[in-house]
């Protein structure tokens, strides 16, 4: 089930928000925890079985850890067990999270270098499994580092764990953010309830007015193929795939922050306004925000960070770009494009980054040329199709090319230029900023409630498609 | 007094803090929502927890600004004067109208989505999929109804029943036989020559039979994957082009000729390179809306199909629709509407060879992850066209043949990146199969 579903928003939302005001607030866990399991077995109930064996070893593991810990404190013992379980429990969720999502990568790309024939794995990707294993990582090491002190209960650990709207794809939510919610639930104030109900409404408007609407632009393009695209389209399409996975991924966010709003929970915020950046190491650090910090706290920082010799931190941002690439998605592509964030990240930490900062145009006009490149390198996930799409950024001609003129660029600008136009302005922070200033103001209100409907109207007239990053 | 109340409230929050740190049970209860009984409730806790459980000032330090962040996450206010006059009044419903409005809005739509479901004509699996509003508000959905509750129309549906069951009984058994079945269609159709019945095995892996009466659509056999859809019958059946003694033509040919179409008429607009054909193409083009709509005479032209066809007299006029209403109405429905833009046509042209060609198969992948927008669905909707063909200037042509994988009969996944559309590269072959199609 996904937020931008209608299955979602008038069967399952209604419901499950009815059931959650109605029972007293002591039992709010039990709804919430109950509803996740719905919301996500809908989709393939065994995943959920899979999803139900991960809660109980992490926080299994996670108790001993507590426990091992508080046992030397108490007894002054210096010989302690947290560490082996620390260390089970990642082996533990790594091991899944290869297995369900790499194996196959894997396998197949031994069998073609070995020329033998592997066993093949056919079972798909369990929905948000990127997303939890993350979660529940966090929440391991975050016990280990005795951030909390006091032994969680499993109901609050699960409750947490599978709710639901952060479970499909993010934000990647720690149990600190969400923790004062869960063990002392109390009732929503109404403002909440309005700032929720703001934000879904941005989010599906962003995710169905604008990412599935401009996404028939890059769309066009790669139905055509590299082969009968001039340079100009193949940069308009690159521009239309970054405004899609922005809008899609930025209005899913909204979504799920907005929906937990409405239950009384505040996630963390996953966008700020990314392509207003500079530079690539300010746009990582505004886009996706809270996968970046995962990586910064849980993989930069316990490999040294930037407080060690060169030559390792040099290692350690490396493996930082790669282990980001590779979260992506199962395929080389996703390599190749955590080597170029690698690459850009480099040579931007050893000079490029102080003159882009400080520039006025310049960092902009940086920006506008490698964010579409970049992305071109996340959507092709073909190695021919791709090096084919290179050479046509930089207009090279392919043997087998049947491009005539700039005809295809003119139709696609002629059908796309209001609609890309429209992107960029909700690109930059001010469409936003006047939402959250003006929205107590009924007229707003009124419009936000036309843009429900609308999106509701659209919905049902083209059958939706799911987010992109459902795939991860 | 404002000053006095934050102070305590802050306390009070900090003690509670403390107590949870210490794992004591908690009262679930609101913090403080009501100050008058606050303040008393902090005097009395005040003095105990802070003896218990915190030693230093730095603790209730870290404490405080833990709470001044909580505030402000909680509410995201940072002004807390402001945090506090929205805590009174927190539960007003002045203050969350919108919500109301979504709400309601869900409520209703969901609550006639279940009448719907449950009193309409409408069966269950499709209204849990996509709640029934849908037709609602667009009103142009044209899900068939069931047979049995239309009582006027009883017959009419029995006697289509009975058709297809005999048709599709024939298919099948034709299947095995057919060696047979050639012969008496060379008695009374049209002859297949030497050349073409080459051409037919080579595309088909068998020799094309006839059907009943009509002796001029000639069929192979086809095997459907799901057959169980509303949306379409299932013909057990695959059309073939009509048979006639096609010519090898060039360019030139098609100076005089219109190409009528959708997406993919689009995609051969601009990569066939005929400069000199007229096409008429738009994006999401349907059977129904094919004569009246707006569409694309050119790059930068618009026009519509009836008011150009009497503007001009062609040759040839070649029809491409279907593929995006295979989920609206039924394969008749979709003939009928066929039937009568042919007509029009014809009307409008009276010399005009009519070329109807058939909705290009989608690759096997996308075909088998869609229930309605599936392969045999195109099939049933070609052979429900080809049907119009009369073989001396109505014509069936079927695409198909020019790109189809060998094993699968099909669009090869390579070539295509959306499952429906030909990359640009491959519409030579479409070209040089309409080249190899003349008449």
């Amino acid at each position: 089930m996904n937020f931008s579903g209608l299955a979602f928003i008038f069967h399952f939302l209604p419901l499950f928000l009815i059931a959650y005001y109605i029972i007293p607030k002591r039992y709010r866990n039990i709804i919430l925890l109950s509803g996740s399991i719905v919301f996500y077995s809908i989709g393939n109930p065994y995943y959920m079985i899979l999803l139900a064996i991960s809660v109980l070893i992490n926080y299994l593991l996670a108790d001993r850890i507590y426990v091992a810990q508080y046992k030397k404190e108490i007894n002054g013992s210096a010989k302690s067990y947290s560490k082996a379980w620390l260390f089970l429990a990642l082996i533990y969720d790594m091991g899944m999270l290869f297995v369900f999502k790499y194996l196959g990568f894997v396998l197949d790309n031994i069998g073609l270098i070995s020329g033998r024939e592997m066993p093949v794995f056919k079972w798909g990707l369990p929905l948000g499994i990127s997303f939890y294993t993350f979660q529940m990582i966090s929440f391991v090491v975050d016990v280990y580092r005795k951030r909390y002190d006091r032994r969680i209960h499993l109901y609050h650990f699960a409750t947490y764990a599978i709710m639901f709207p952060q479970i499909a794809s993010g934000p990647i939510t720690r149990y600190e953010d969400v923790r004062d919610r869960i063990e002392t639930p109390a009732s929503v104030p109404a403002i909440m309830l309005e700032k929720g109900t703001v934000y879904f409404i941005c989010g599906l408007g962003y995710k169905v007015l604008l990412a599935d609407k401009i996404t028939s632009l890059w769309n066009d393009v790669r139905t055509v193929g590299p082969l009968g695209i001039d340079v100009a389209s193949a940069w308009l399409g690159a521009w239309g795939y970054s405004m899609q996975i922005y809008f899609d991924f930025f209005g899913y966010s909204l979504m799920a922050i907005g929906v937990a709003m409405m239950l009384g929970f505040k996630l963390p915020d996953n966008f700020d306004d990314p392509y207003t950046s500079k530079s690539m190491t300010e746009f990582w650090r505004r886009w996706h925000m809270t996968l970046g910090k995962w990586f910064k706290d849980y993989l930069y920082i316990p490999l040294g960070g930037n407080r060690c010799s060169f030559p390792r931190m040099i290692l350690n941002i490396f493996l930082v770009w790669m282990f980001t690439g590779i979260w992506h998605g199962a395929s080389w592509n996703f390599l190749i494009w955590g080597m170029f964030l690698f690459a850009i990240m480099f040579v931007e930490k050893m000079w490029l980054y102080k003159y882009l900062d400080k520039s006025k145009i310049i960092g902009h006009i940086y920006m506008v040329i490698l964010i579409p490149v970049s992305w071109a390198i996340f959507s092709i996930t073909d190695m021919t199709e791709l090096s084919h799409f290179f050479l046509r950024l930089i207009n090279v001609p392919i043997e087998g090319m049947v491009v005539s003129g700039m005809n295809k660029f003119l139709s696609l600008l002629s059908t796309y230029w209001w609609m890309l136009l429209v992107c960029i302005v909700f690109c930059t922070p001010y469409p936003m900023r006047l939402i959250k200033k003006f929205y107590k103001n009924v007229i707003v209100k009124l419009m936000l409630l036309v843009v429900f409907w609308y999106c509701v109207y659209q919905m049902a007239n083209s059958g939706n498609n799911p987010f992109i990053y459902f795939n991860f | 007094m404002n000053k006095r109340i934050k102070k305590k409230r802050e306390k009070n929050r900090i003690n509670e803090y403390a107590e949870l740190l210490r794992g004591v049970e908690v009262s679930t209860e609101e913090p403080v929502s009501e100050e008058i009984f606050a303040e008393e409730a902090v005097l009395e806790e005040a003095e105990e927890p802070v003896e218990l459980a915190l030693e230093a000032a730095e603790i209730e330090e870290i404490l405080l600004e833990d709470l001044r962040k909580k505030n402000a996450k909680d509410l995201d206010y940072a002004n807390e004067d402001e945090a506090i006059k929205i805590k009174k009044n927190r539960h007003r419903a002045q203050n969350c109208i919108l919500f109301i409005g979504v709400g309601l809005t869900m409520l209703a739509m969901m609550i006639y989505g279940f009448a719907e479901a449950w009193f309409g004509p409408y069966t269950f699996d499709i209204a849990l999929d996509r709640p029934v509003f849908v037709s609602f508000l667009l009103g142009e959905i044209d899900i068939p109804e069931l047979e049995t509750e239309q009582e006027s129309e009883v017959d009419y549906a029995l006697e289509l029943m009975a058709e297809e069951e005999m048709s599709s009984e024939e298919g099948t058994s034709l299947e095995e036989s057919e060696a047979t079945e050639p012969e008496t269609t060379e008695e009374e159709g049209p002859i297949i020559s030497d050349k073409l019945a080459a051409e037919y095995l080579e595309y088909y892996g068998e020799v094309p039979f006839t059907i009943g009466d009509d002796v001029i659509t000639h069929y192979v056999s086809w095997n459907d994957n799901k057959s169980h859809s509303m949306y379409y019958t299932s013909p057990g059946v695959r059309a073939v082009s009509s048979v006639y003694d096609y010519k090898q033509v060039d360019e030139s040919y098609f100076d005089n000729s219109v190409i009528i179409g959708d997406s993919r008429i689009e995609g051969l607009h601009e990569y066939s390179g005929w400069s000199n054909a007229t096409f008429l193409y738009k994006r999401g083009l349907t059977v129904y809306a094919m004569m009246s709509k707006e569409v694309q005479l050119d790059r930068s032209r618009r026009s519509t199909v009836l008011q150009t066809l009497s503007e001009r007299q062609f040759e040839n006029v070649y029809i491409m629709v279907g593929i995006n209403e295979l989920g609206g109405g039924t394969d008749e429905k979709f003939a009928e509407q066929y039937r009568e833009n042919i007509e029009k046509i014809r009307e409008l042209q009276p010399n005009a060879r009519i070329i109807i060609m058939s909705i290009m198969f989608e690759t096997r992948e996308y075909s088998d992850s869609k229930p309605v927008y599936n392969n045999d669905n195109v099939n049933a909707k070609n052979v429900a066209i080809a049907k119009l063909a009369n073989g001396e200037d109505i014509f069936y042509l079927d695409v198909n043949p020019c790109i189809a994988d060998p094993e699968t009969g099909v669009m090869p996944e390579s070539y295509s990146f959306d499952g429906v559309h030909m990359k640009a590269q491959y519409y030579t072959y479409w070209v040089d199969y309409m080249y190899a199609h003349g008449y």
